[in-house]
């Protein structure tokens, strides 16, 4: 096995620079990726936040997640007219202009996805040479520098024309025509290095130039720079400078064999001012170069082959830095090479091996003594000492074949307590890190306290000075007193498991953990309590591997199986956290808490920081590879903390070392763009056949869609290129779902199926790889029309359509009740009047022969009269029946009318005066046909009784009401009769009252001899 | 002013009806038949050539109804009294037929001998009417919206006979209760219907009518 001794230098973090190693995390895009050549030339950031590489084939747009390319369409006019990019420039409204190799320069409008042409043509009105090789916007005076092989030019884009500068032997004419780049300084003035010409200083007029030659260390400018402080810093072939323009002081540097804090090349293509002001250069063939100004060093990062996340090629094109602090290095056959700065720094010391011992491979215990010596305790190899200051591991302690070193823990003050099955040692460090053979002796044998006990764990006790608790296989807990030598022993219920470790809480309390639960001691008792009967619960039944308590005094435990527990308080019901709360297992090691209340545990995934809010995990921030760790296999290791509040975790690799407190949340609140719309499944692009889109789909705050165009997905990205695999987004259709849809960053999509007609309103927001959320996030109203037959206004005219329809029914059936009303009437009314007509016609015969034979057969003329009377007054009866039928006769008011004429006929002859009293309410009454005709024919039979038989003076006629009642009296004031003798106008009364019963009614007559007669009929209405 | 003999045509679509009156008419020595016709579809030539006195009409005729009738009748020979003949008291028509010029009607079940005294009564210039039709007469006047001049108004003594019927009173209760004679009753009654010929003749009224009746 090689022997890759490396020793690592650390510098303990500062706040204004970072810690310095070789190990900075590179991540690499290449063609694997997408990208679409290795030979990246040019970055930048366009407004909306997406990174754009121009590369020798052709130009590439990066989200965050892939590489869309653009390359030259020979049948599109409008597409990239070359892909060997080697510059690129964007402005503020988001066209980006590119400048090819040798045809010219491209400018392309994002929104209509055009790219429009200019070149140089012999007339010397356009471009000066197609060889473009920089590029600069100057959006202040809306100028865009051009700078090409052969002069210099500017396109006006008020006045949209090409003027150009080129070298002559005049005075202040510019030094060179091969311009190789161009910047701008916050004050406005325009920087331009040449090959051959030096650096340039365009004057104000836009006219001269003020050379800068013979002064620089070489006189071809590959790459310039204007930092904060207006510095131009210019990287040449043969070193880098810094010219102050102010001073004009100019400051070289070059690369010094003997510091190996200088340049590490002088043969340098390009520099770059970052965010915390270091200047970062490439260099053509040994990677980057970063100045530190404050530390006055130059620190170096190159290819490193047995590294896999170093820089992949040594040669770099150009540097840059993206907005969210993503830091871009473009190669020249590694394609791009990206880190974060803010990456997290995590050490891994990986120590040397002494001969060929495997000291990592079983890690029992480790422990920091002395402030600055680390004891790590190998089950099989020994105990060894690892200085942290220097680096330096020494074997302290060797294990005898056949024996191991069971557990470790710190003994009171310097002291350190280890074991193998049997026996309890006892060691202390020599001061001053002196290299005295290191002195241990043995406390006490088990097999003396509890024969067939082995050691399984043991504590010193923080309270009672020279006590120690030590656990064994068969759940004992013996509490040994070093001074007196005396022991105690508290037993535990289950003796099939042994103790794992044991804990003692602040306030003195023993706990202790087996393989099959959790137990407490109470010392009165002498007890090891189970406490999966306290608690009720049997969440403690598993293996439990640590018990620590917090500052606010829980319990925390982990266990295999069942995550994390925490009892709040030692007493309260235990929490489980496991995989369904956002853990990525539920078997846990180690477990520690930092200074802000946070949980580091090691798992297989890496380092894991847990954090809580109240009961509830609200983080569980993993850390991996991508963070920096240079492994992730902590699951099995041991940690302890160590000064200045680092954290040790031991794995098979090393001892990784880190401030827990330094390793923040990515602040970056990511913006995300709706980046694509589909609809069902197509990608609609503006200008398209369907018409939606009039400009790109992120800046379109509205969408018009038929009702048909109802299935559509949005795609989205947020633009935070820092690990954007680990971005969270959450997305909402207002109108259509009430909760946030939260996605993570390989499903950047939302999808909608038939969404009914109305108006909708989607937003998406995205979080960092850290989870830091930015809520504004960023919507798109979509308005979905109606399909006429879901308007309102359809509804409304199918409401009246209905309306129309039940009132044209209603009229219908009316008309047909009416109009067979009418037939009924006719019928009757025919029938009347041929029957009518007939029997008058026989009573007219009557009396014509009546008038014949009154005196030849004067006996006959009774018979006569009784023919006539029998042929009127069957015409009375039909009469009456058809008056009855005819519904123009419904009122109770035609009752009285036709019992009037009635009246006149048959009681003016007895001179009987009649009259009616009915009140308007009454006569308004309108009656059923049955109604009517009852009461007309009671009425006449009683106005016939009187005029008949009653010999009165006067008759009266009264109606009332009274509640849902008709009172009809008809009183003379005649002789009365006897009511007995219902046989007294014959069928007349029965009648009558036969009548009154049809009518739901009663009849009740009242009559005394010569006191008069009173009929009265009561029916219901 | 007794003629010496009355001519009377009667009109009757019902055979026996039409026989059984002539044959009344022919027994009666104060009477003359002129002619008993089924229709009345000549009833103008029929009447120019016959001119008789009184007409017997009967309301419901195939052909020309018996309401057309009687204005052919009253605009060509208007001194020929119509008599109405109906089975049914409470038909509308009677009213519209008088408002047409009838002089007064009769229910065909009458007794024969209330038939004779009507025809005498329409010969001498009378006017048999029943409180059905009195009624409606008087409504008519009520619900007339149209301001008429003093002519075709109802007299106070008009209007109170006309109550008086709708009541219930006969004749002869009208005569005692208004203290007049009956012949001065009949005579009111008279008048009345010779208003309601005035206003049939009015535009206006003949459109009320049309409202009301329709």
């Amino acid at each position: 096995m090689k022997c890759a001794y490396h020793l690592m230098l650390f510098f303990i973090i500062s706040k204004c620079s970072l810690s310095q190693n070789d190990t900075l995390f590179f991540r690499h895009y290449t063609t694997d990726n997408g990208l679409s050549h290795h030979n990246v030339t040019s970055i930048i950031q366009d407004s909306l936040g997406f990174m754009w590489y121009g590369t020798e084939e052709g130009l590439n747009k990066f989200d965050g997640y892939s590489f869309i390319p653009f390359k030259h369409d020979s049948k599109n006019v409008n597409s990239l007219v070359s892909d060997n990019v080697t510059c690129l420039a964007v402005e503020k409204s988001g066209i980006i202009w590119i400048g090819t190799q040798n045809k010219g320069l491209n400018r392309y409008n994002p929104y209509t996805h055009k790219f429009d042409l200019f070149q140089h043509n012999k007339n010397n009105s356009g471009l000066s040479c197609n060889n473009i090789t920089c590029l600069f916007v100057d959006s202040i005076n809306k100028l865009v520098w051009i700078g090409t092989t052969n002069g210099l030019n500017i396109y006006d884009q008020n006045k949209k024309e090409f003027s150009g500068f080129k070298h002559s032997d005049k005075p202040n004419s510019i030094g060179s025509n091969a311009i190789t780049c161009i910047k701008g300084d916050k004050k406005g003035r325009i920087w331009i290095g040449t090959l051959n010409g030096g650096l340039n200083l365009v004057s104000k007029d836009l006219k001269t130039f003020k050379t800068y030659v013979n002064r620089l260390s070489s006189n071809s400018v590959n790459d310039l720079f204007i930092d904060k402080a207006l510095n131009v810093w210019m990287a040449t072939s043969c070193g880098l400078n810094k010219l102050d323009p102010e001073t004009d002081s100019l400051r070289v540097f070059h690369h010094k064999e003997k510091d190996k804090y200088s340049l590490i090349s002088d043969n340098l293509t390009s520099v770059y001012e970052d965010k915390f002001g270091k200047i970062w250069t490439g260099t053509a063939e040994n990677g980057l170069c970063v100045y530190y100004p404050k530390l006055d060093k130059f620190f170096t990062y190159s290819q490193d082959r047995d590294v896999s996340n170093s820089l992949n090629s040594n040669k770099i094109n150009t540097v840059s830095q993206g907005r969210s602090g993503m830091f871009w290095a473009a190669t020249k056959d590694g394609g791009l090479n990206a880190f974060n700065p803010k990456t997290l720094k995590f050490n891994l010391m990986s120590l040397p091996l002494i001969s060929d011992e495997k000291v990592f491979e079983n890690i029992i215990g480790v422990t920091v003594s002395r402030s600055t010596v680390l004891v790590i305790a190998s089950r099989h190899q020994g105990i060894y000492t690892f200085n942290l200051k220097n680096g330096v591991l020494k074997k302290i302690i060797n294990v005898k074949p056949g024996e191991q070193i069971q557990c470790l823990a710190p003994g009171d003050g310097e002291t350190i307590l280890f074991s193998n099955n049997n026996d309890l040692f006892k060691l202390e460090l020599p001061e001053n890190n002196s290299n005295e053979t290191v002195i241990y002796e043995k406390i006490v044998s088990i097999n003396k306290i509890l024969p067939q006990n082995k050691i399984t764990s043991f504590i010193a006790d923080k309270k009672k000075n020279k006590i120690i608790w030590i656990g064994t296989d068969k759940n004992n807990l013996i509490s040994y007193d070093l001074t007196y030598k005396k022991f105690t022993i508290y037993k535990g219920e289950n003796t099939e498991a042994g103790i794992t470790c044991i804990m003692q809480r602040k306030n003195g309390e023993i706990w202790t953990g087996t393989n099959e639960g959790l137990s407490k001691l109470n010392q009165t008792s002498g007890k090891l309590m189970e406490l999966s009967e306290d608690f009720k619960s049997d969440v403690f039944k598993n293996h439990i591997y640590q018990i620590i308590e917090d500052k606010k005094e829980n319990i925390w435990i982990t266990t295999a199986g069942e995550g994390i527990i925490k009892i709040k308080g030692g007493n309260k019901a235990p929490i489980c956290y496991t995989i369904r709360d956002g853990l990525p297992g539920n078997t846990w090691n180690t477990i520690m808490e930092d200074e802000t209340g946070n949980f580091w545990v090691g798992c297989n995934y890496g380092i894991c920081r847990l954090t809580f809010e109240e009961n509830k995990l609200i983080q569980c921030r993993i850390f991996d590879r991508i963070d920096g760790l240079p492994t992730t296999e902590f699951q099995e290791g041991c940690a302890c903390k160590s000064v200045n509040g680092r954290f040790l975790f031991t794995c098979k690799k090393g001892i990784l070392s880190f401030n827990p407190d330094s390793l923040r949340n990515n602040p970056f609140k990511p913006p995300v763009i709706i980046s694509d719309f589909l609809l069902s499944n197509k990608k609609i692009v503006p200008g398209d056949s369907s018409g939606i889109l009039n400009s790109c789909i992120s800046t379109t705050k509205a969408l018009h869609l038929t009702h048909n165009q109802n299935s559509f997905s949005f795609e989205f990205t947020a633009i935070s290129f820092i690990n954007a695999g680990k971005n969270k987004y959450a997305y909402k259709l207002e109108g259509f779902e009430k909760e946030w849809i939260y996605k993570n960053a390989q499903n950047r999509i939302a999808s909608y199926t038939n969404l009914n007609p109305g108006t909708y309103t989607f937003t998406v927001k995205a979080s960092n790889n850290d989870g830091v959320w930015n809520d504004v996030g960023t919507s798109v109203q979509i308005i979905i029309a109606a399909p006429f037959w879901r308007t309102s206004w359809f509804y409304i005219s199918c409401l009246v359509f209905l309306l129309a329809c039940s009132y044209l029914i209603y009229y219908i059936r009316l008309r047909n009740i009416l109009a067979m009303h009418e037939v009924r009437n006719k019928i009757s009314r025919d029938l009347h009047d041929q029957i009518g007509s007939t029997l008058s016609s026989i009573s007219i015969y009557s009396e014509v022969a009546k008038r014949m034979i009154e005196e030849k057969a004067p006996e006959a003329i009774p018979i006569m009269d009784g023919l006539g009377e029998s042929a009127r007054s069957s015409v009375d009866s039909m009469s009456d029946i058809v008056w009855a039928v005819n519904s123009d006769n419904e009122k109770f008011l035609n009752i009285i009318e036709r019992l009037q004429i009635i009246a006149t006929q048959t009681l003016e002859a007895k001179n009987i005066k009649l009259e009616f009293d009915i009140p308007e309410s009454i006569n308004e009454l309108k009656l059923s046909m049955t109604q009517r005709k009852n009461i007309y024919l009671i009425l006449k039979e009683a106005i016939n009784n009187v005029a008949k038989y009653s010999e009165a003076v006067n008759c009266s006629i009264k109606a009332i009401k009274v509640d849902k009642h008709i009172n009809i009296r008809i009183h003379d004031d005649g002789v009365g009769f006897k009511e007995e003798s219902n046989t007294l106008g014959g069928n007349g009364i029965i009648n009558m009252k036969h009548r009154a019963e049809e009518l739901n009614g009663t009849l009740q007559i009242f009559t005394e001899r010569f006191k008069g007669t009173q009929l009265i009929l009561d029916f219901q209405i | 002013m007794k003629k010496n003999v009355i001519r009377v045509s009667i009109y009757e679509d019902n055979k026996a009806l039409r026989e059984s009156l002539s044959k009344l008419v022919e027994t009666l020595p104060e009477f003359e038949l002129c002619k008993a016709y089924p229709n009345a579809l000549n009833i103008k030539e029929e009447t120019g050539k016959l001119i008789p006195d009184v007409i017997l009409m009967d309301i419901g005729m195939p052909g020309l109804s018996g309401i057309e009738a009687v204005k052919i009748v009253k605009d060509n020979f208007p001194d020929v009294k119509v008599i109405m003949q109906t089975v049914f008291d409470d038909d509308d028509k009677v009213f519209r037929s008088i408002c047409a010029g009838a002089v007064g009607y009769m229910l065909k079940k009458s007794a024969p001998s209330d038939l004779i005294d009507a025809i005498k009564q329409a010969a001498c210039g009378g006017a048999p009417m029943t409180p059905s039709i009195a009624s409606k007469v008087l409504h008519l006047f009520r619900q007339q919206h149209i301001p008429v001049n003093n002519e075709v108004e109802l007299s106070v003594r008009e209007k109170e006979i006309l109550t008086s019927l709708t009541n219930g009173f006969s004749y002869k209760m009208i005569a005692e209760k208004c203290c007049i004679s009956i012949d001065t009753v009949r005579f009111h009654i008279k008048n009345i219907y010779e208003k309601l010929h005035v206003h049939s003749m009015t535009e206006a009224v003949s459109k009320a009518l049309k409202d009301r009746l329709i």
